[in-house]
């Protein structure tokens, strides 16, 4: 299995006295299900963060399957990786939920094709969206807006899924329906990574379990 | 005691009731989970408890809510404050102190308190809270999950009679989860209300009450205009 990213030797922190990650060794494959724990304030936000090309300033070695993280611009990490942010108004760029996938499809692609309505559509069925498609962000509810964002993840099917915190605030419906998505991806060789507190997964799909501790990270 | 009397709600411009004639008592002790399923209405109704709905948020609303003799409309949000609180799901719509210590200080500081006791206060919640190492870190530098457990030590630092709390587990460690649970079970024996709008099963588990609002906006009174 190739490691999408790898971490090596790797350390990093937001003051120079007070590293967050010191000497970490990780490798994440890229057709696997990962699953980060750790407590409050470990720094897993900042592991997505870094994975998705957000912060920068390491140490060591750290690659996007073989390239210097540090040589790759914004934009050729946003064509392999797609984050969804922890804070989900992060996530949202647009007024209404039809809009903000339609910007994922119009702008942040190279190519437009044609089905682009019908995949847009499909996405909004399979969370239920039909009713406030049309409706502006600030009317909606904290569970309506995090829907939109995993919508626009399948938008970006193709990309290796990096979720924050993917499944709080959502229902058993909605969390059954993002835990199906995501072993449909594995089963097309398409990756995920996860990061969750919930410890009542259907352990079946996922692959890895890695815990943020003293510094690095552990295999559980 | 926490009443609501024969509230209706909807949102202006839209259609649909969230409540109607709806109407629900809590006594000193109670634990309550709101349940729903997402979008049927849980943070609408922490909102509806607290006066924010319908003192800031407009929309058609008729009822009642008293907390035990005293009409809630005839309070002012902050006279509400000490009374009752929301921890709410954005942690960052409600901390504005740059450092963790003041935003602690800042509801015991408004009600008077002897330093003595703001004090008692701040350091007692940081303890119970295992995030003494908070203490004098900035808030706009914390993580989401370490954030959340300062706005719910501040609400324990204000010590209102109810507490309402919406998707506080969210981003919250097991650990964290546990500690919360802890408190939560002895603030109810100390005869505090605490109602909780969440998924996650070991907080819901504290219920004794639950309100379903899937079973109320699927019952039949909701139909009639």
């Amino acid at each position: 299995m190739d490691p999408i990213f790898t971490f090596s030797d790797f350390s990093f922190g937001y003051l120079k006295h007070e590293l967050l990650f010191h000497d970490l060794e990780l490798k994440v494959n890229s057709n696997s299900v990962t699953l980060i724990q750790g407590d409050n304030g470990s720094g897993k936000t900042t592991l997505c963060n870094l994975m998705s090309g957000l912060l920068t300033r390491h140490k060591g070695q750290f690659l996007l399957e073989n390239h210097n993280m540090d040589k790759l611009s914004k934009k050729d990490i946003s064509e392999k990786v797609v984050l969804l942010k922890q804070n989900i108004l992060g996530n949202i760029v647009a007024a209404t939920p039809e809009e903000d996938l339609i910007i994922w499809q119009e702008k942040f692609r190279r190519k437009c094709s044609e089905d682009d309505n019908e995949k847009r559509m499909k996405a909004f069925q399979l969370y239920n969206m039909e009713e406030f498609l049309l409706k502006p962000v600030w009317e909606l509810s904290h569970g309506q807006i995090k829907r939109i964002t995993l919508a626009a993840l399948l938008l970006n099917s193709k990309k290796f899924w990096i979720l924050d915190e993917p499944f709080s605030g959502l229902d058993s419906k909605l969390i059954s329906i993002l835990e199906n998505t995501i072993k449909d991806r594995k089963n097309k060789n398409f990756g995920t990574l996860i990061v969750s507190h919930r410890s009542e997964f259907h352990t079946d799909f996922i692959d890895e379990i890695y815990r943020i501790e003293n510094q690095g990270i552990l295999k559980v | 005691m926490l009443t609501l009397k024969n509230i209706s709600f909807r949102y202006r411009g839209r259609p649909a009731w969230i409540l109607q004639n709806f109407s629900f008592q809590a006594n000193p002790g109670d634990i309550i989970a709101v349940k729903g399923v997402s979008g049927s209405g849980k943070s609408t109704l922490l909102h509806i408890f607290c006066g924010v709905i319908p003192k800031l948020i407009n929309g058609y609303f008729q009822g009642d809510v008293f907390i035990g003799n005293t009409d809630l409309a005839e309070l002012s949000l902050p006279e509400t404050a000490p009374h009752m609180s929301l921890v709410m799901q954005n942690p960052d719509l409600q901390l504005f102190f740059p450092i963790v210590e003041q935003e602690l200080a800042f509801a015991p500081e408004n009600l008077k308190l002897h330093p003595y006791e703001i004090e008692k206060r701040v350091a007692g919640t940081l303890s119970e809270l295992k995030i003494g190492h908070l203490r004098y870190k900035e808030t706009a530098n914390l993580s989401y999950g370490q954030k959340k457990l300062v706005t719910f030590a501040s609400l324990l630092t204000l010590d209102p009679e109810i507490l309402l709390l919406d998707e506080i587990s969210a981003g919250i460690s097991s650990t964290g989860i546990e500690i919360i649970v802890d408190i939560l079970k002895k603030r109810a024996d100390s005869g505090k209300i605490i109602i909780i709008a969440d998924h996650n099963p070991l907080l819901l588990g504290l219920a004794k009450k639950t309100i379903d609002l899937d079973e109320i906006n699927n019952g039949p009174d909701l139909h009639i205009q």
